[in-house]
């Protein structure tokens, strides 16, 4: 039961990694998508965290490639710059939120805490 | 002493007040006591700890807590003297280079007042130093006052959470003790 977590930018994951790990959750830590779907995500992910803007290929699109390797899991997206096009486009391509940067770090353990079935 | 044998041996810990407990990293088999422990700990204890709205701590989160990798993320528990009740859990997680680190503790409700965590986070920061940590955070709520105050008093630093108005980071710098 991990969490996999998607950033470029390494003060972001190294943040959230800490963050996520304090409070009990195993995380795996990416710094950019092609490298995500090179591993591949399994059954222990239960779900995913990924920056919208990265160089090598947005979360938009990672989420719909990992979806045709076939990991079904939920996902939450993180921007830096959010509109209401991108939460739509987000929430078609199967994110159940967007999260905007600066972070509010309650909210998103609480969705991480849901997907592990707490 | 190698980080190792710190890590790894039971060890008997005495408070100021005199009270002894014992601690050792967290195991597989932990899994039942821990749960039985957070069943245990007050509502807003279970806020501040996870920082998040959780109510009670479930399988997933209990077996991610249980089987840490003892490397970048240790757990470690503090039993009383039967050496059968958790009393306090005390996670220390830390970056990929290992130079700084996070520590999360909570207590039981029937524990609290004793001196015990912060007999528990000495040694946790102990085993930081060991490990060649340098920088030692401890993320709080705001109102979470008893915490800060402590580690403040045990030398820690307040600073804003970058992005985060509700959180305040309580740092200590190991580097020059």
């Amino acid at each position: 039961m991990k969490v996999a977590l998607v950033d470029d930018d390494s003060a972001v994951r190294s943040s959230l990694r800490l963050l996520l790990s304090a409070r009990g959750y195993d995380v795996d830590v990416f710094a950019g998508g092609q490298a995500l779907l090179d591993a591949k995500l399994g059954d222990d992910h239960f779900c995913l965290l990924a920056d919208y803007l990265m160089p090598d290929i947005d979360g938009i699109s990672l989420l719909g490639e990992l979806r045709k390797q076939g990991w079904a899991g939920p996902a939450l997206l993180i921007t830096g710059h959010f509109d209401s096009s991108l939460e739509k486009r987000a929430e078609t391509a199967g994110y159940s939120a967007v999260f905007e940067k600066p972070l509010r770090s309650e909210r998103l353990i609480d969705a991480v805490a849901k997907f592990a079935g707490e | 002493m190698t980080v190792e044998d710190i890590e790894r041996a039971e060890t008997l810990l005495t408070t100021r007040n005199g009270i002894d407990f014992h601690v050792r990293p967290a195991r597989p088999s932990d899994e039942p006591a821990l749960a039985e422990f957070f069943a245990h700990v007050e509502k807003d204890d279970l806020r501040f700890r996870f920082l998040s709205g959780v109510s009670t701590v479930g399988h997933h989160l209990l077996a991610m807590m249980t089987d840490v990798d003892h490397d970048r993320t240790e757990n470690i528990l503090a039993f009383d003297t039967d050496g059968e009740t958790i009393i306090a859990s005390a996670m220390l997680a830390s970056d990929e280079d290992g130079k700084r680190a996070e520590v999360a503790m909570a207590i039981r409700e029937d524990f609290k007042q004793k001196g015990i965590s912060w007999t528990l986070l000495e040694h946790i920061t102990h085993i930081a130093k060991a490990k060649g940590i340098t920088t030692l955070e401890s993320i709080e709520a705001r109102d979470h006052h008893e915490a800060i105050n402590m580690e403040r008093e045990m030398g820690f630093k307040g600073f804003p959470m970058p992005g985060d108005a509700t959180l305040i980071v309580l740092r200590a710098d190991l580097s020059q003790h």
